[in-house]
């Protein structure tokens, strides 16, 4: 027996290899995995988060922080900021909330519907909070915008969602985002199932979620439950098995696929999640869908076009069945093009860097409209269906994240013009767990820049900037995830 | 040093051997192969996820298919490539923005594994059923299956070792594959296009096809 030392090669060996485990395995052997399991929670007790990622920089001063020409006071710095003539912003009777009307000419692009209704719909729960943030790079804003900038150990808000709330179900965290939304949190402690399983094709994602099912010509069913055991003791027995019996992500493949068996096949979540119209599909798969196939087909009827629609078809439906705690919805790289024309920027909001009018307006309406149809949706539906539950929204919150601002000035007088990325903006959480109606913070009219509010009493403060820690606080403390170093708002969060 | 090195080749060479029996080749005869029935556990555990791109290379090679034969979705969509590409570990940077493919497997990929080994299998064995065999060149598709320990089975079973993992089965794994073809008093007796195609989905939806 030799005695162990540890000389500063090892050490430096040994620091190695733990930051390899810390940038690239999300997964570690169970005993430590277990450390932070997932709690289960009584359905009553739930809560459900959204979150829609607004790729390149949703600009808050573009939507509910509008500034006019006027309120600037000076019509030569007016021109030179990027304000809005008085008469484009409108304010629906009754509301606090304040948003821009549509534009003259959106180029080639569908015009998108007005925001207004769904101001009047949703504003009574709808919070905006004036924050800054810590990058203007976009992979990088964009996981700080889940983590909080690693306020709470470096875990994504959706991860704390499912480590609170997600215990027991199918698939607590879901993402469909891209770039750096779908990066996962860096807390090496987390359970493999808090993290977020990852949907690039929601149309059709069920199909994966059933081992044979809606494939034709293949052995009867019994059989292939069989085959499978079979598979088992095969896996029990080979050497390959055996030498790597420890190996942590084996044994995570295994408990998958038991899981993928016991829980995925026996809930049907093939046909719960199906969205594609039944009645189209070959009889021979023996796909029958659910009862809400048809609803959400109907509500989103552009889903087979417009992956944005089939995000949130699926993501209703996750949430729905009590399935998913947490669902993370995003627009991809391409424009989105449907049978009327051109309906998003490529890019997402960062196509401001071409024409920032023009593009903030196209996609603040889209999420608008996107929203609408989910929050209906919640608002209509009850938890698992089940009427003791109550409505689905009652349990939700919906934050609308963005990995930046965008720059506040513009060419003097200019009505198109391109923007960079600027770390001051705002959020947008709309949920009936705040005190919605209501923006806090304020935009200083000499420079359109946001300034924060007093977490307390929700007073605006000039001298106070929030961060992105501070947004993943309020979305904690709305959401009953206790964390060390948890900022409260209770100006902003109900009860 | 010498020593621990040779020790660790024999292990290896024990350990590629597969079990106490190794099945012989297409006859059926098995020879006895003297290995140890102890295997060394790897104290590192480090094992690699086979991708997308390289499974899809594999069952082409096995089974004799085209990349759009192994697997389609409602009829079309290729499943590999188009539809559960980010489960089985690929990435797509063009529609979806996914840069980077997924470290780990995910929830979804054993279901998404088995939906493409079965239709892959059965794309072969129905194939061979129906025309000229070239995989399951011992069964014959128009009689009953005969019994597990028929050659025919053994050797579908050894042909399907070899194709999809590259050496022969153990005594034991061939015994577990070829039972498939038992009776079983609780389900209909398989056909012989059943039996070719579930003996392949049970190899290659081992973990040792896919990981290495």
């Amino acid at each position: 027996m030799t005695k162990q030392t540890i000389n500063r090669r090892r050490l430096l060996q040994l620091s190695a290899l733990g930051a390899a485990a810390a940038s690239v395995s999300p997964y570690l052997p169970r005993a430590l995995a277990q450390s932070t399991d997932m709690q289960q929670v009584d359905p009553k007790d739930r809560k459900l988060l959204f979150v829609l990622c607004g790729f390149g920089g949703a600009s808050i001063i573009d939507s509910f922080m509008p500034l006019t020409e006027s309120e600037v006071g000076d019509k030569d710095l007016a021109a030179k900021l990027n304000v809005f003539p008085d008469a484009m912003i409108e304010q629906e009777t009754g509301s606090n909330l304040r948003h821009p009307g549509l534009l003259e000419n959106y180029s080639y692009y569908v015009k998108p519907k007005n925001m207004g209704e769904f101001v009047r719909r949703h504003g009574q729960d709808l919070a905006v909070i004036a924050h800054d943030v810590s990058s203007v790079n976009h992979a990088v804003g964009q996981q700080r915008s889940l983590s909080g900038a690693g306020l709470d150990r470096g875990r994504t808000i959706m991860e704390s969602m499912a480590l609170r709330y997600g215990g027991g179900m199918s698939l607590p965290n879901c993402n469909m985002a891209s770039g750096g939304y779908i990066e996962h949190g860096t807390d090496l402690t987390l359970s493999g199932r808090a993290r977020h399983e990852l949907i690039t094709s929601p149309v059709l994602f069920a199909m994966g979620t059933h081992g044979y099912r809606g494939q034709a010509g293949l052995p009867p069913g019994a059989a292939i439950a069989r085959a499978r055991k079979l598979r088992e003791q095969l896996d029990r027995e080979s050497v390959f098995a055996r030498t790597f019996a420890q190996s942590p992500r084996l044994q995570n493949y295994l408990r998958q696929r038991e899981a993928a068996q016991s829980d995925f096949e026996t809930q049907d979540m093939i046909d719960k999640l199906l969205l594609l119209e039944p009645g189209s599909l070959d009889p021979k798969l023996g796909l029958s869908g659910s009862e809400l196939t048809n609803v959400l087909r109907g509500k989103l009827p552009l889903l087979e076009q417009d992956d944005l629609q089939a995000q949130v078809g699926l993501g209703f439906l996750l949430a729905y069945h009590g399935m998913s705690t947490s669902v993370a919805l995003g627009y991809r790289d391409d424009a989105t093009i449907v049978d009327a024309g051109v309906i998003s920027t490529p890019i997402g909001f960062d196509f401001s860097h071409t024409n920032h009018r023009m593009t903030q307006s196209i996609m603040w309406c889209r999420t608008a409209g996107l929203l609408d149809t989910l929050i209906s949706l919640l608002k209509e539906y009850d938890y698992m269906g089940d009427p003791s539950l109550g409505k689905m929204w009652d349990r939700s919150l919906i934050y609308i994240a963005t990995e930046f601002g965008r720059s506040k000035s513009r060419p003097e007088g200019s009505t198109s013009w391109g923007t960079a990325h600027d770390l001051n903006n705002g959020s947008v959480i709309i949920s009936p767990l705040v005190k919605g109606n209501r923006v806090y913070g304020g935009v200083d009219p000499k420079t359109a820049r946001t300034y924060g509010f007093d977490p307390k009493t929700g007073e605006p403060n000039k001298d106070k900037t929030l961060f992105e820690g501070d947004v993943y606080s309020l979305i904690a403390h709305a959401m009953g995830i206790e964390f060390p170093g948890r900022v409260d708002f209770p100006s902003v969060v109900r009860g | 040093m010498e020593h621990r090195t040779f020790s660790c080749v024999a292990a290896l060479v024990l350990a590629a051997c597969g079990g106490d029996k190794a099945a012989g080749p297409e006859t059926g005869e098995q020879e006895t192969v003297a290995v140890a029935k102890e295997y060394k556990v790897s104290s590192r555990n480090v094992v690699q996820w086979k991708r997308a791109a390289v499974i899809e290379a594999d069952l082409k090679r096995a089974l004799e298919l085209s990349g759009d034969e192994l697997c389609k979705e409602l009829g079309d969509k290729n499943c590999i490539r188009d539809v559960h590409l980010v489960p089985m570990g690929g990435n797509e940077p063009y529609v979806s923005g996914l840069m980077k493919p997924s470290v780990e497997p995910l929830a979804t990929t054993p279901a998404v594994i088995d939906r493409v080994l079965l239709s892959a299998c059965s794309a072969r064995a129905n194939r061979d059923a129906s025309g000229k065999p070239e995989v399951f060149t011992k069964l014959k598709f128009d009689q009953p299956l005969p019994a597990a320990d028929d050659p025919a089975i053994q050797d579908t079973v050894v042909t399907l070792y070899r194709r999809l993992l590259a050496r022969d089965p153990s005594s034991d794994e061939l015994e577990i594959v070829a039972s498939l073809a038992q009776d079983d008093s609780d389900a209909e007796p398989l056909e012989p296009r059943d039996f070719a195609a579930l003996a392949c989905f049970t190899i290659g939806s081992s973990t040792e096809f896919l990981f290495f």
